[in-house]
């Protein structure tokens, strides 16, 4: 069920109508049924793989809080991540490791011949697998104690709003507010509407139309790569996936907020970042956070030395990158990202006063055309694909068609880029969030009116369902 | 950090709305409300709108209003001859001339809607029939891969082509799943999710210079059938579809083939349109036409769809009346 298609809407307004008339217990029971009706709306064997896997954690967490022996607990943690990762891994990677082995041992003149399976990617298991991870490592840590519950855990690791692309929900912040009787609060609702609607905007109305451009410049529907058309795909695509990811993002959190949860803020107009860190802070903020607090800290962070932090930042990053696909488009990206975090934080050390050095607007400007260069490479069907797009920086042509693409892009990517000078400046966290309640109704339908007449026509898969 | 108006506080836990919460509730019923307006306004006035922005959606509406009237006979006698097909059929023949030249022997009319494939045709022609009209000859013009494509309209394709009947069916042929189906059945009984698409198409046509040759360029044709093997097989499953369709209602079908540059193993379609009890017109071999007689390499110019229309003119009069009425 995708977020912006007719069904979705009719399966939230039965759940949340249904959802409001029960009491607590049978609120999060009938949440749980509803999360794997979702969920199982795509294929129902993925629904026991998920099952099981939530069940595996359940259980591995408790006997984790209620052994002393650290070396059981050690064990059981393991054994969690073991089958957690197993599962990802397989899944997930299965057929890119074996690939690339291949490609290696076939460079080498080694003959080789390794299986190849037909596997399908279940929805959302980078998001619910890093979740459990989550979970696990904070009862290991005794930052919180286990749920005894099983529906209470597995409603946090399902709840239908984040289940397919996040935001990756902190074990912290999602599971005390299952554990816990929720009011229906007007305001959270009526915040909660306000955000679906500013979020199909950003997906239906931003990122579905300039979808068409990128498509048609990564296509090669504009002819072989040159200038004009590499800028066309990279700000397309950059403009279609943060309007896709943070729409989504909106409409799961506007989702929750109808059904009294509150999830965290997942982008912070990433595009006004004034370095390749700040753009971190703002951009699929519950993952960086996620990487930050699982993987780099527990790497060493900055704690050993400025090489073990540049290592730490590397390593982080490439993983971040594999964590979005089974590709080397996506380790290249990643490895770009780390290593502009690195060279940052080389040419910044100690000296906090090149920060100010430039301009702010042309440090935004700068890490905005650093970012769009690393979106080639998430962009691109292969390594090659992403070479030969860059070798349009050497290339001009001009077509009769390229000055109304430029404006397509413009009438789709300015609005958006308008959207977070004012967050920006106001701080709210969607448009009108401080205002009374008449601006917000307007607003609200504002963007109905606006997807209503411009919204693609036809529903587009959000990018990181894949994921 | 949450802006100040979150209702929780920086763990994320409730705390005191900052703001009125009978204004919130208020806020909630005129979004609602203005929500349900603005729905209900789409409903009852896209077919309006539409009609009053697209050129191209009066000539479809008109076409279809007259196609679902045919009758096998004019009232002096003459059989009713109904083409239809895309953007090939309308810029490849020219039907003004195709009209005269024909009218002692036949009526021939049109129908055509662009970017439609095989599906949409199938079921379309299905609907058309149930729906009382009954030429004596339907000309469908698919290229060899459109024939054997399983892309269909989409919403439009819902609501206009196919008949609430044939929804399981087209939800297999088309192999879509829950999410895309579930659409194609509100759109079925949608004006506004029918029309959405074309709405949007004409606003840009309006706000953009030079809309259409963009469009042209990156609209979504969805996959192309290039693999012989699968086309050829999709076509031996098709054509007795089309040959079934035949029988039932009763009226003589005929597939068209138009003109392409490259090979499109339309005769290997053809041997299987006979095999299948349907005829396939290959009128110009592939790559018989030069490139100066297209317009972009597949729809044909001026000067092409006066040659092709020519042909099918002939072919028209001189064979039509050997093909085997249905039953």
């Amino acid at each position: 069920m995708l977020f912006d298609t007719p069904i979705f809407f009719v399966f939230l307004s039965v759940v949340v109508a249904v959802y409001w008339c029960l009491g607590f217990r049978n609120q999060n029971r009938f949440l749980l049924v509803a999360s794997y009706l979702f969920y199982g709306w795509w294929d129902w064997r993925f629904l026991c793989l998920m099952i099981a896997s939530t069940i595996i954690d359940y259980f591995i967490a408790i006997k984790i809080a209620d052994t002393k022996d650290p070396r059981i607990r050690r064990a059981l943690l393991v054994l969690s991540l073991v089958v957690n990762f197993s599962i990802l891994g397989f899944f997930k990677y299965f057929n890119f490791f074996a690939d690339s082995a291949f490609t290696a041992l076939s460079a080498l003149k080694i003959p080789a011949s390794l299986p190849f399976l037909r596997i399908i990617l279940p929805p959302g298991i980078s998001f619910y697998t890093f979740q459990e991870v989550a979970y696990i490592v904070d009862v290991y840590y005794e930052r919180l104690p286990p749920s005894r519950s099983f529906i209470d855990y597995g409603l946090f690791i399902t709840l239908f709003p984040h289940l397919i692309a996040g935001p990756i929900q902190r074990p912290s912040h999602l599971l005390p507010q299952v554990q816990k009787p929720r009011q229906w609060d007007s305001e959270k609702g009526f915040d909660g509407m306000l955000l679906i609607l500013e979020g199909l905007f950003r997906k239906c109305v931003i990122a579905d139309n300039c979808a068409l451009i990128a498509n048609a410049a990564f296509g090669g529907a504009f002819g072989r790569p040159t200038i004009p058309v590499l800028l066309l795909g990279t700000y397309a695509f950059a403009w279609q996936i943060y309007g896709d990811f943070s729409g989504y993002s909106d409409i799961a959190r506007g989702c929750a907020q109808l059904m009294g949860f509150h999830f965290m803020v997942n982008f912070r107009q990433p595009y006004l970042a004034d370095s390749i860190q700040d753009f971190w802070r703002r951009w699929h903020i519950s993952l960086s956070t996620w990487l930050r607090d699982y993987l780099y800290i527990p790497l060493g962070g900055n704690r050993f030395g400025e090489r073990k932090t540049y290592r730490n930042l590397m390593l982080t990053m490439l993983l971040g990158g594999l964590w979005h696909g089974a590709n080397w488009t996506f380790v290249v990206w990643g490895g770009l990202h780390g290593a502009g975090l690195a060279a940052e934080r080389k040419l910044t050390r100690g000296k906090p006063e090149t920060r100010g050095q430039l301009p702010r607007w042309i440090k935004r400007i700068l890490i905005f055309h650093f970012v769009c260069l690393t979106w080639i490479f998430f962009r691109a069907a292969s390594l090659r694909s992403a070479w030969e797009m860059l070798k349009g920086l050497g290339r001009w042509s001009w077509k009769p068609e390229f000055p109304a693409a430029f404006l397509f892009l413009a009438i789709f990517s300015i609005p958006l880029l308008l959207v977070d000078l004012y967050l920006e400046s106001s701080g709210d966290e969607y448009c009108f969030a401080s205002a009374t309640v008449q601006p917000r109704v307007a607003f609200g339908l504002a963007c109905a009116l606006v997807i209503a007449f411009l919204g693609a026509n036809q529903a587009n898969a959000f990018i990181y369902f894949q994921f | 950090m949450h802006s100040s108006t979150s209702s929780f506080d920086a763990g994320g836990l409730p705390v005191a709305a900052t703001r009125s919460t009978m204004t919130a509730r208020k806020g909630i019923i005129a979004l609602l409300l203005g929500l349900a307006v603005i729905l209900l306004g789409l409903e009852t006035a896209s077919p309006f709108i539409l009609t009053h922005l697209s050129r191209i959606e009066r000539r479809v509406e008109n076409e279809t209003r007259d196609a679902r009237a045919l009758g096998p006979f004019t009232a002096d006698g003459r059989p009713t001859v109904l083409l239809t097909g895309n953007s090939l059929l309308i810029e490849g023949v020219q039907m003004d001339a195709l009209h005269d030249t024909l009218a002692p022997q036949y009526e021939v009319s049109r129908l055509a809607i662009e970017q439609t494939h095989y599906l949409d045709w199938y079921f379309g022609i299905r609907r058309l029939l149930e729906q009382g009209s009954h030429p004596s000859v339907i000309i469908l013009s698919l290229a060899t891969d459109q024939l054997a494509s399983r892309f269909t309209l989409g919403e439009s394709f819902a609501h206009r082509q196919m008949s609430i009947r044939d929804f399981p069916l087209a939800v297999r042929e088309a192999n879509l799943d829950k999410t895309t189906a579930s659409t194609y059945l509100f759109a079925h009984w949608s004006n506004w999710l029918a029309d959405k698409g074309f709405i949007r198409q004409d606003v840009l046509i309006l706000l953009v210079p030079n809309f259409r040759d963009l469009a042209a360029r990156i609209a979504d044709h969805g996959p192309h059938v290039n693999d012989p093997s699968v086309l050829l097989r999709m076509a031996q499953q098709r054509l007795p579809e089309l040959h079934d369709l035949s029988e039932t209602y009763g009226v003589k079908i005929v597939l068209l083939v138009p003109p392409t540059l490259h090979q499109d193993h339309s005769q290997e379609v053809q041997e299987l349109g006979e095999n299948s009890g349907v005829p396939v017109w290959v009128l110009v071999s592939p790559g018989e036409f030069s490139r100066d007689l297209f317009r972009d390499g597949f729809h044909l110019n001026r000067q092409g769809s006066q040659i092709f229309t020519e042909r099918l003119a002939d072919q028209i009069r001189t064979k039509i009346g050997d093909i085997p009425p249905g039953k």
